[in-house]
């Protein structure tokens, strides 16, 4: 049982299924036909920034709308979710669906976001747009940081997945450095470091086939 | 024990009824009859709470 929900105005009537569903993550709900999905923040003072910080995050990351903190003490975001999982979208939508995924994540690389990848499972679809489900996922890139694999799990996650086939991976590592001038930047930086003389989309799709999927 | 048979019958088909529109209309298993609480049932305590400069409910489970 769950032993407390903060909710935000206007999403109040959430007090009643989220006091009849223990919160776990990952698991969803409906509600006036929305669903709200919950997943699991580090703390009470992580949902609460995730809860304030939604406007600035509401292009990248479906909309927190309250959290709920489990009978274990485990706190989750609950967030408004307005469209398909990867595991729902159908098969002629997976080309469009994966397409989206790598320019969500160029946008979040743009500006200076990272999410440590993403995988089919942790992304929405919904008009031809992706989003993370979660907006703790994402973090203000350090200047250490690299989002290069980043870009190699993400395409990596996409094929083992199923959701996109080898050959496509061409096509989607053009995609991710058409859409952002940090991730072509890094890309070349990298074949730089290593004195490799491929092109930059060649040396993602190598370095995606040679590491094992972590997702 | 016409009375229990009847009462059976009656919540066989209720549950059934219930059960066919959460298939047909997607609920994800959530049935929208049950989103308030039916007379009995205690109400969790409310109070306000302000984060960062934005005013929030909070629902206390008992």
């Amino acid at each position: 049982m769950n032993r407390f929900a903060v909710l935000a105005p206007g999403f109040e009537r959430l007090s009643y299924p989220l006091d009849r569903h223990d919160a776990a993550d990952g698991s969803a709900f409906s509600e006036r036909s929305e669903r709200f999905c919950l997943s699991r923040a580090q703390s009470e003072e992580h949902a609460q920034m995730a809860l304030v910080s939604a406007g600035g995050l509401s292009e990248h990351a479906s909309e927190p709308v309250g959290y709920v903190c489990a009978g274990q003490g485990e706190i989750f975001v609950v967030c408004r979710s307005s469209g398909r999982k990867g595991k729902e979208i159908a098969h002629d939508e997976r080309r469009a669906f994966s397409t989206a995924v790598v320019k969500r994540l160029a946008a979040l690389h743009t500006e200076g976001l990272g999410c440590g990848g993403l995988s089919p499972e942790a992304v929405e679809f919904a008009g031809k747009q992706a989003k993370l489900l979660s907006p703790l996922r994402i973090f203000a890139l350090a200047e250490g940081d690299s989002v290069y694999y980043e870009a190699v799990s993400t395409l990596r996650a996409l094929v083992s997945s199923g959701v996109a086939t080898e050959g496509e991976m061409p096509k989607l590592a053009s995609a991710y450095l058409s859409h952002s001038p940090v991730c072509r930047h890094e890309v070349a930086q990298h074949l730089q470091k290593k004195g490799r003389k491929g092109t930059a989309r060649d040396e993602l799709v190598k370095s995606a086939m040679k590491i094992i999927p972590f997702f | 024990m016409k009375a229990q048979a009847i009462a059976k019958n009656a919540m066989q088909g209720m549950q059934e009824f219930f059960r066919l529109k959460a298939g047909k209309e997607d609920f994800g298993g959530y049935l929208p009859l049950f989103s308030r609480p039916a007379s009995g049932v205690r109400p969790a305590s409310v109070s306000a709470v302000a984060i960062g400069g934005r005013k929030f409910t909070r629902y206390r489970y008992e």
